[in-house]
C-alpha cells in the first residue's frame, strides 16, 4: 500500500489546529516506505515554523533507548537481569536494605522495583550528574514491595543509565551517541540543549494557570540527572529509525546488528500487568509497554516532559510504526485522532476507546477508597463526594518548586467498572482513569498516571 | 521628523548597507546618544533555521562578558568583600601556578587588566558542572608566564576565571548566579543569559564561518567555549541589554530603579589608566577590564568579544555620553561590519573621526630588528620580510590544535600569512595591511637593551623563541 504524503500532512494540519497543538511533526513507516509531515511553529515566541527537521524532546521515550544500551550490556555478557544491582554498583543504596541488596536491571526496565520514582533533582550539568543523583536515592522509599506491581519509574531509569556509565566507562550520552545514534545514523539527534540549539529545536509551551493560551516554557529541558529517563531530542523518522531496528530483530539499515535477535524480543515479552490497564497500555516489557489493539500486539512508548509530548507506536505484524512529536497544546487528544485514522486505514486496527463513565453510577462505597496516598511528589487525598470521589493533589518536592505556587489540582472520580473510575479536574476536560487495587498483602492503591501509590492513611 | 527619529533611519540604513557589503548573515546594531537609544538589524539568526533578526534577538558577545566580571568585583570592592590590591589567595588559598611567586603575589587587580603575566589562553574544558570553574582554575598550575606579573598587557582569559572564582567563593554561589543577583537581577538585564537551556526558548543568533577559500557560510559548531571560561566572556544578550550596560557605565552607578549599585568613583576608576599598551590591538591602555583608547583625541571606553562564530564590539566615549554596540554571528567578516558601523556611528553621532593610520615600507635593514620565531602559549609566529612590509604566518601549535578539534571545533592546518606594515612616526608600531585582519593594530615589544623580544599581535604577547 503506498503511503500518501499529502493526505497525511492535510490530516495532521487539520487535527492539529482542531486539537490546539503549537507545533508537531509526524512520521509513518510502513515496511520501506516513510512519510513524514509537520505542522505549527517550534515557538510562540519566535514563531519559527516547524518542520520535518525539527528536534523536539521526545520525553520519556529516551527510557526505550535507554533500555536498548542496557540489553546490549546483557549481550555482551557485561550484566545479567537478574543479579542484584550492587553486583555492579556496589556504592548503591535506596532506604529499604532488602530492596538495595536485591533490585535487578529487570525490575528497573519494567517499572516493578517499587521505587519512588519522581524524584526530580537537579545534580547540575556536570558528567558526575548521575552519580550524584544516584547517591541522593538513599533515601527512596517504596511505593509498593519489591516486584509486586507496576509503578512508573524515572529514577530506576536514572539508575539504569548510572549502571551503564559505570559497566563502559563513559558518560550515558557518549554511549548513546556512539552504540545507538552513530550505527542508526541519526546525526542531529543528542540529549544537551547547546547541540540541540543549533539545529531548529521545538521549545514546550505550557497553559499558566488561569490562561487559556499555552506560553513558551522558561526553560528547554529539565535537569541533566533526567537524562537516561527523558532527555533525548531528535526528528520524528529518527524515532522510527529507532523502530526499525526493532522490527528488524537488532539489525540496522545498513545490516550492522546492534542488539541481539533475543534482546529484542525479551523487550517485547510481557513482565507485569499494569493495574491501570487503559491510561497507558496492558502490560510493561523491558523498556516498552505492551498492549493488544483490537486483537493484535502493540509496543510503544509515550513521552511527556516540559512543555513536549511524544508518542510512538508499533504494529509488528504489519511493519507499521508511526511516530508524533508536538510542543503543546492538547496533545494526547492529538495522538488518538491521529492514530486512530493511521492504524485503521494502514492496517485495518481499531483503537480502544478511552474509558468513559457509564450516566448513572448509582450508590458508592466510598469507604473502600477514601484516605490519603503519598509518594515522591505527590499528595493525593480522596474523599466521599456524593455518587463521585473526590481527589485533591497536591506536588511537592523540587520540581513542584520550579513550576512554581500552585493551587492543588482537585479531581472528581467517577466510577466507570468495578474499582476502575475516570478523573477529570473541570466539566469539559478529558476523563484520565484512575484505579484503586489491593496487593495480596492487603495494601490499597492508588494507580494514577501510570504511578501506584499507597494509602498511608 | 525630529533628529533622533532621522539618526534611527540613518543607523538602520548604514546597518542594512554594510550588513549586504560585508555578507554577514545577522547584525545587530545599538548606539545611545544625547538620551536616546537607536538601533539597526539586519539578515537572519541562522542560515539553516532562519528568522529575521530584531530587537529580541539574543547574541553572543563574548569577551565583552569581562566588563560584567570585572564589575561584579567591583561591587565587592566596595562592599568590602574583595581588596583589589590583595593577592589572589587571600580568597583562594589553594591557588597555583607554574611559577609560585607569582602565585604568591598577584592581585585581583592584576587579573582585571591583563598584567599577570601568565599564559592566558588555556582552553581546558572542565565540563559543565557547578565545579567546571573550581576545576579549570586548578588546572592553571601548569601555566607558566610569558611575561613577568605586572610587566606588561597580555591578553589573558584564564586571570579572568580567577576572578570569577574569587566572586563565586565570596557569594557563597556560582560564578553565574553571582552575576545574577549582583548585576543582572538588579539592573533589570531581563535578556542577557548563561545557558542554552535559557536562551534556546528565546529567538537567538548562531554562529557562522565564512570560508575564506570560496566565501561559503556554515554554521559554527560547537555553540560555544566551556563553562570555565565563562568568566571571560559567557553570555548572550539583546541589544537593548548591551545598550543598558553602557547606559550603566555611562551613568553615576544607579540602576534605572534609582537603586545605587556602584559609587560613581568606582565606575569611573575602573575607565582610568591601570597599565599602558599604546599601538596595541586591543588600545592604548587598560582600566579595570575596560580597554582604552583615543579616537579623534578624545577618550574611547570599550571590549568587543568573539566567540565561536560570533564578533561583536562595544565602544563609549564617557565625554560625550555616547555609546555604540554592535553584534554579528559571522567570522571573520564580523569584525569588518563591526568596525564600519562603529567607525560611522561615531562621525555621524558624535563627529569623531580618527585620522587613517599610515602604513610605509622598510628596507631589509630596517625590518631586520623584526624577523624572527616568537612564540605563545597557543601558537608559534615566524616573521620574514615581505617586500617592504612583514608577513606573519601563525600556527596553532599541535597539542592545542588537538585540544579544540577534540571540543568539534575546525582548526585550519595552515593559516595564511598576516602582512603587516610598520607605520609612520610610531616606532615600532605596525598596522595589519591586508586581509580579513585588516586595520588590526599592533606592536613590537624591546627589551632593556633596545633588542626586540616580543610582538603583541591581536592583543597577546609572543615572546622571542
Amino acid at each position: 500500500m503506498a503511503l500518501d504524503t499529502a493526505h497525511w500532512q492535510e490530516r495532521l494540519t487539520a487535527l492539529a489546529e482542531k486539537r490546539g497543538v503549537v507545533g508537531a511533526s509526524f512520521a509513518i513507516a510502513l515496511g520501506d516506505e516513510t512519510v513524514a509531515g509537520a505542522t505549527g511553529v517550534l515557538n510562540l515566541r519566535t514563531k519559527a515554523p516547524a518542520s520535518t527537521e525539527s528536534l523536539f524532546q521526545i520525553g520519556s521515550i529516551t527510557k526505550v533507548w535507554t533500555a536498548v544500551l542496557a540489553m546490549q550490556l546483557v549481550d555482551e555478557g557485561l550484566v545479567d537481569l537478574d543479579k542484584p544491582l550492587v553486583t555492579y554498583l556496589p556504592d548503591f543504596t535506596v532506604a529499604d536494605p532488602e530492596v538495595t541488596s536485591t533490585v535487578t536491571a529487570r525490575h528497573l526496565l519494567a517499572h516493578t522495583s517499587g521505587i519512588d520514582g519522581d524524584l526530580f533533582l537537579d545534580t547540575g550539568r556536570g558528567d558526575d550528574c548521575l552519580e550524584k543523583y544516584v547517591a541522593a536515592m538513599a533515601d527512596l522509599k517504596q511505593n509498593h514491595p519489591l516486584g509486586a506491581t507496576m509503578s512508573y519509574c524515572n529514577s530506576g531509569y536514572i539508575l539504569l543509565g548510572r549502571l551503564i556509565e559505570v559497566v563502559r566507562g563513559k558518560t550515558w550520552d557518549t554511549v548513546l551517541r556512539e552504540n545507538l545514534f552513530a550505527p542508526l545514523g541519526l546525526t542531529s539527534a543528542g540529549t544537551l540543549p547547546e547541540e540541540a540549539l543549533l539545529y531548529g529545536a521545538a521549545t514546550g509551551h505550557v497553559e499558566p494557570p488561569g490562561a487559556d493560551e499555552p506560553a513558551v516554557t522558561p526553560q528547554w529541558g529539565i535537569y541533566r540527572s533526567c537524562g537516561p529517563a527523558g532527555l533525548i531530542h531528535m526528528t520524528a523518522t529518527d524515532l522510527l529509525a529507532f523502530a526499525r531496528l526493532h522490527l528488524d530483530g537488532g539489525v540496522t539499515k545498513d545490516g550492522t546488528r546492534i542488539l541481539t535477535e533475543a534482546s529484542i524480543t525479551a523487550m517485547q515479552q510481557p513482565e507485569v500487568d499494569i493495574p491501570d490497564r487503559w491510561t497507558l497500555a496492558d502490560q510493561w516489557g523491558l523498556g516498552w509497554f505492551l498492549m493488544d489493539w483490537d486483537g493484535r500486539k502493540v509496543y510503544g512508548h509515550d513521552g511527556a516532559t516540559l512543555g513536549q509530548g511524544g508518542f510512538l507506536r508499533i504494529l509488528p505484524d504489519t511493519g507499521l510504526s508511526v511516530a508524533l512529536l508536538a510542543n503543546g497544546g492538547h496533545m494526547r487528544e492529538l495522538f488518538t485522532d491521529l492514530f486512530s485514522e493511521v492504524f485503521s486505514e494502514l492496517a485495518g486496527v481499531e483503537m480502544p476507546d478511552w474509558p468513559t463513565p457509564v450516566d448513572d453510577p448509582g450508590e458508592l462505597d466510598a469507604s473502600a477508597y477514601v484516605g490519603s496516598y503519598v509518594r515522591e511528589g505527590v499528595e493525593m487525598t480522596v474523599e466521599a463526594d456524593g455518587s463521585d470521589l473526590k481527589a485533591t493533589v497536591r506536588p511537592t518536592g523540587p520540581l513542584a518548586e520550579t513550576m512554581g505556587e500552585r493551587e492543588p489540582t482537585v479531581m472528581t472520580l467517577r466510577r466507570f467498572e468495578g474499582d476502575a473510575f475516570v478523573a477529570r479536574e473541570k466539566a469539559d476536560d478529558p476523563w484520565t482513569p484512575a484505579v484503586f487495587f489491593s496487593l495480596p498483602d492487603g495494601g490499597r492503591y492508588l494507580h494514577f498516571g501510570a504511578r501506584a501509590t499507597p494509602r498511608v492513611g | 521628523m525630529t533628529d533622533a527619529s532621522m539618526s534611527q533611519g540613518a543607523l538602520q540604513d548604514k546597518v542594512t548597507e554594510l550588513a549586504k557589503e560585508f555578507d554577514v548573515p545577522g547584525v545587530s546594531v545599538g548606539v545611545f546618544h544625547d538620551g536616546v537609544e537607536h538601533y539597526g538589524y539586519a539578515g537572519v539568526t541562522c542560515l539553516e533555521n532562519p528568522l529575521p533578526v530584531d530587537e529580541k534577538t539574543l547574541f553572543q558577545f563574548g569577551s565583552t562578558g569581562k566588563t560584567y566580571t570585572a564589575t561584579a568585583v567591583m561591587r565587592l570592592v566596595e562592599q568590602g568583600k574583595v581588596d583589589l590590591d590583595a593577592p589572589v589567595r587571600t580568597y583562594l588559598p589553594e591557588f597555583a601556578l607554574r611559577d609560585e611567586e607569582v602565585a604568591k603575589n598577584v592581585t585581583v587587580l592584576q587579573l582585571l587588566n591583563h598584567t599577570a603575566g601568565w599564559e592566558g589562553d588555556m582552553m581546558d574544558n572542565t565540563g559543565d558542572g557547578d565545579d567546571a570553574l573550581e576545576k579549570y582554575v586548578a588546572r592553571m598550575e601548569r601555566l607558566q608566564q610569558v611575561s613577568p606579573l605586572g610587566a606588561t598587557v597580555s591578553y589573558n582569559n584564564a586571570s579572568l576565571s580567577v576572578a570569577g572564582l574569587i566572586i563565586a567563593r565570596v557569594c557563597g554561589t556560582t560564578y553565574e548566579q553571582a552575576i545574577r543577583d549582583l548585576l543582572l537581577d538588579p539592573m533589570g538585564l531581563s535578556h542577557t543569559f548563561f545557558f542554552p537551556n535559557e536562551i534556546m526558548t528565546r529567538r537567538f543568533a548562531v554562529g557562522h564561518n565564512k570560508s575564506e577559500e570560496d566565501g561559503t557560510i556554515s554554521i559554527a559548531r560547537p555553540w560555544a567555549m566551556a563553562r570555565g571560561n565563562a568568566p571571560a566572556g559567557g553570555m548572550s544578550a539583546t541589544a537593548r541589554d548591551q545598550i543598558a550596560w553602557a547606559r550603566f557605565h555611562l551613568g553615576d552607578g544607579t540602576a534605572d530603579d534609582g537603586t545605587t549599585l556602584l559609587s560613581k568613583e568606582n565606575l569611573q576608576r575602573m575607565q582610568e589608566p591601570t597599565f599602558d599598551m599604546a599601538g596595541s590591538a586591543l588600545g592604548d591602555a587598560v582600566g579595570i577590564s575596560w580597554l582604552l583608547a583615543q579616537v579623534d583625541g578624545v577618550k574611547s571606553v570599550g571590549h568587543g568579544g568573539t566567540t565561536n562564530g560570533q564578533h561583536s564590539d562595544f565602544t563609549m566615549v564617557p565625554d560625550r555620553g555616547f555609546a555604540v554596540i554592535s553584534m554579528t554571528n559571522c567570522g571573520p567578516n564580523g569584525p569588518q561590519f563591526n568596525h564600519e558601523i562603529v567607525k560611522w556611528a561615531l562621525e555621524h553621532f558624535v563627529g569623531l573621526k580618527d585620522p587613517e593610520p599610515e602604513p610605509i615600507r622598510l628596507s631589509q635593514d630596517e625590518l631586520a630588528p623584526y624577523l624572527g620565531r616568537f612564540e605563545t602559549i597557543a601558537a608559534t609566529v615566524e616573521i620574514t620580510p615581505a617586500d617592504g612590509r612583514l608577513s606573519a604566518v601563525v600556527t596553532i601549535k599541535p597539542e592545542m590544535a588537538a585540544m579544540l578539534r577534540e571540543s568539534g571545533e575546525e582548526v585550519p592546518d595552515e593559516q595564511p600569512p598576516i602582512i603587516l606594515a610598520l607605520l609612520k612616526g610610531k616606532p615600532d608600531a605596525y598596522i595589519v595591511d591586508e586581509g580579513p585582519a585588516k586595520g588590526m593594530k599592533g606592536y613590537f615589544q624591546r627589551a632593556a637593551d633596545g633588542t626586540v623580544d616580543g610582538v603583541h599581535l591581536g592583543g597577546r604577547l609572543a615572546t622571542r623563541v
